[in-house]
């Protein structure tokens, strides 16, 4: 049997402006399906992306991944990203990688559509 | 043109225009010859033209040629460009430069002339040679210690003046040019002593003289160490150099010179690079089980870095040959191995070439291929025309082994690039054909993927760990998942001038392409401790090489170098190390920027102490990201209590109760792979530390 992590995602999109919220633990078993809903977000034409994390319980170095990736992409294909923080216990993982000062971390006021 | 008009003209032109009559006085005095010897025209014209600009002791001179001409008519100085010393009005001298022509208007002799102020160029004629003398006072003379340290460096090192010509150079840099001395350095060419070599840069492509970092200093640029690919035009040798340049000022800070220093990186250029090829090569093996054409991709793999032609044959039950893959950086060549393989008979010849390294299993390694050779192995006169149009220069040829059994041959021909074939060169072959014989093995008999994915993933770890003096180590490794996969984890410890570096990483992602990164970061890792072993450095190149890569490649790695009784470490992105002593468990170190992935790094170095009996444990992220009962994870807390009462346990021991509490707390299987390090300090022998009491792995 395989570890399943309690993971959701829900995705909300009007406009062009789009909004994921992820809910539970961002693990290499979970990343695939995070990466495919936001992947349907920007297919559907999606021009400003907020991923909220305020939700998110664990994240492992394959979600810190996921959203490096995007933010190259976000950069080269012209799309806003914002993302807004986890609470303290998943943001170590930012923090002992130096993605808090290099990732588009917004506040939640800024981010809500 | 009148007269007038031709005045206003000469009135702005760039040059001092003055002219004079035939009893010597100024004529006419242009507005930039008013300033260049201080003088209004109302002042100048009527005087004598020679005691107005021509100094003292050449009047004499000046009045007598004017007499000569007007009696002969002719004149030493008319009509070509003089150099000469001029006066100010103020009797200050400077050098210039003028031409002089004569006129003659109804008998009447007018004479012109266009000054030019050479000062500035004389000056910088003055100064090159001043530099230069300085240069050889300061290296050779009054500062004798200076040039035996220079001399004494094993690097070669070599001054270039700013017109590109080398001032100096010490032994070390002059044998390397196959000069003698400084003589015949100063009156060469820089361009004809580029010539001997054939230089290429890491890209491949021609390193010419405006290349080298020390002429580009000199055009004021500010360029990186090069690192360079030399292959003597001659010998054959080939060299892997790092030109490292600084430029030499002079008081006012402009550039009058430029030091390079010359390393001699070969032994670990070659190291790294053939690791990286071995990893590629690993790789590639691994991939597939279409072993045929994994053996030409191998062989495509080394065409140009490793030879010029490389050509894989496998033998079959009767001993029968089976070409398999031949490859030339050109592809228009290989029309000519095509023909060539048409001439060479199935059955070898055991006294020979591929028969001969079949029968013995031993490796053969031709440097020198006399027209003989060819003669001997030549079938007819076109075979033997074919051959001689190959151009060998060196043939290498190694024993493919699987199970006892010389199931193939790996050849290595050196042609255009002319360089020959070394020991180091033998060795390696070896290394590239025991692995495709291993592949080619593995696909033969097995049909399961899983058999490759472990022969990679071992080839990614060390053998084994190296006993490292007076520390003492265990490490364990877990890949997650199908066994099909390889991980990402990673870990490796190597010696670098006499100090230990410790590397443990996670590269994101399984498969293939995490291997392919995770080989990049150790071979990098490896070369880049060759030149600079601090941890914060080694990071750095380490992000620098994932960075280049075309797709997203990042990489958590922690990076520590020992040394007895102590250590200094960096973290990119990576969970510290947890230190057990006296005291309890505690962390050491600083955060660091995650590898490849951001613009804004930072990678801050920490030293430490060891007293003897305490330990450090490195691991990787899923020995704390092991999932529990209700999604628990294992975390930082339950490691550390782990750690606190396995305080006295030797590092077996450590490694042992940690996979037991990881099996134990681990609910379903594994999702990410595991790594940890554990290295116990023993202390020395000699028992040091033990009269000064340092803190123990506090950071200083």
């Amino acid at each position: 049997m395989i570890h399943a992590s309690s993971f959701k995602i829900h995705t909300e999109l009007d406009a062009g402006a789009a909004r994921a919220t992820l809910v539970g633990e961002l693990d290499i078993a979970t990343v695939p399906r995070a990466e495919h809903a936001i992947d349907a977000l920007l297919k559907d034409g999606a021009r400003s992306l907020v991923i909220d994390l305020s939700d998110i319980s664990f994240i492992d170095s394959s979600g810190l991944r996921l959203f490096i990736a995007l933010n190259d992409r976000a950069a080269s294909e012209g799309f806003e990203l914002g993302l807004i923080r986890p609470t303290d216990r998943s943001l170590a993982v930012f923090q002992i990688t130096g993605a808090e000062q290099n990732l588009p971390f917004v506040d939640d006021s800024e981010g809500a559509p | 043109m009148d007269i007038g008009e031709a005045r206003s003209i000469l009135d702005v032109a760039h040059s001092a225009f003055v002219s004079m009559d035939e009893d010597g006085r100024i004529l006419y005095w242009n507005t930039r010859a008013e300033e260049m010897f201080g003088l209004t025209r109302a002042e100048a014209v009527g005087r004598p033209l020679a005691d107005t600009v021509i100094p003292e002791r050449l009047r004499e001179a000046h009045w007598s040629g004017l007499r000569r001409f007007l009696q002969t008519g002719e004149g030493a100085v008319l009509n070509q460009r003089v150099e000469m010393s001029a006066l100010r009005s103020d009797g200050s001298e400077f050098p210039v430069e003028l031409t002089i022509s004569a006129l003659a208007d109804a008998g009447v002799w007018t004479f012109h002339a266009f000054v030019a102020d050479n000062s500035e160029r004389v000056r910088a004629e003055q100064d090159r040679e001043r530099l230069l003398d300085e240069l050889q006072v300061a290296l050779r003379g009054t500062e004798q210690r200076l040039s035996v340290i220079v001399e004494a460096l094993a690097e070669a090192v070599t001054i270039r003046g700013p017109d590109d010509r080398l001032l100096h150079a010490n032994r070390a840099a002059l044998d390397r040019m196959g000069l003698s001395t400084l003589e015949e350095l100063r009156a060469a060419d820089p361009r004809m002593l580029m010539e001997g070599w054939e230089t290429v840069g890491e890209d491949g492509r021609e390193v010419r003289l405006e290349d080298l970092p020390s002429v580009r200093i000199l055009r004021g640029e500010r360029p990186e160490p090069l690192m360079m690919r030399s292959v003597h035009r001659r010998t054959g040798e080939e060299q892997w150099v790092l030109l490292k340049a600084t430029a030499v000022r002079d008081a006012q800070g402009s550039i009058e010179a430029a030091v390079t220093i010359i390393e001699d990186v070969t032994a670990a250029k070659r190291a790294s690079l053939r690791l990286e090829f071995l990893a590629r090569a690993s790789q590639m093996l691994a991939s597939s089980l279409d072993y045929q054409e994994t053996l030409r991709n191998v062989a495509g793999l080394a065409v140009p870095q490793i030879a010029d032609w490389c050509a894989v044959d496998l033998f079959d039950e009767d001993g029968e040959r089976e070409p398999v893959a031949v490859a030339h950086v050109d592809p228009s060549k290989l029309e000519m191995a095509e023909r060539l393989r048409e001439f060479e008979p199935d059955e070898l010849d055991l006294d020979q070439g591929l028969g001969l390294v079949r029968r013995t299993g031993q490796p053969i390694l031709y440097n020198e291929i006399p027209d003989e050779l060819l003669v001997a192995a030549a079938v007819d006169e076109e075979h033997l025309g074919l051959l001689r149009g190959v151009g060998m220069r060196a043939v290498l040829i190694v024993p493919m082994i699987a199970r006892g059994r010389t199931i193939g041959t790996l050849t290595l021909v050196s042609a255009e690039s002319g360089r020959i074939f070394d020991e180091g060169d033998v060795e390696f072959a070896g290394q590239i054909a025991e692995r495709a014989a291993l592949a080619v093995e593995n696909a033969r008999l097995y049909s399961e993927r899983s058999n490759v994915a472990r022969t990679l993933q071992s080839s990614l770890l060390p053998e084994a760990l190296p006993a490292v003096p007076g520390w003492e180590i265990a490490a364990l490794y877990r890949p997650a998942g199908h066994e099909s996969e390889v991980g990402g984890d990673f870990y490796d410890l190597w010696q670098v001038d006499g100090d230990w570096l410790m590397m443990i990483g996670d590269v994101t992602g399984k498969g293939a392409p995490a291997a392919s990164v995770t080989s990049l970061v150790r071979h990098t890792a490896w070369a880049a401790s060759e030149f600079d072993s601090r941890p914060t450095e080694v990071l750095a190149r380490v992000d620098g090489a994932l960075k280049r890569r075309p797709s997203l490649s990042v990489c958590t790695a922690l990076c520590m170098r020992l040394s007895l009784g102590r250590g200094t470490l960096a973290s990119g992105g990576h969970p510290l190390p947890l230190h057990i002593g006296e005291r309890g468990v505690s962390e050491i170190g600083h955060h660091g920027t995650l590898l490849g992935a951001f613009p804004t790094v930072d990678w801050p170095e920490t030293s430490f102490k060891m007293q003897p009996g305490e330990t450090l444990v490195a691991i990787t992220d899923g020995v704390t990201d092991t999932v529990g009962l209700g999604d628990e994870r294992f975390g930082q807390t339950r490691l550390k209590e782990l750690l606190a009462q396995a305080q006295n346990d030797p590092p077996v021991a450590v490694r042992e109760r940690l996979v037991a509490a990881l099996e134990e707390f681990q609910v379903g299987s594994q999702v990410d792979d595991t790594a940890i390090l554990i290295m116990r300090f023993t202390g020395t022998r000699a028992g040091a530390g033990h009269g000064t009491q340092v803190p123990s792995a506090t950071e200083v």
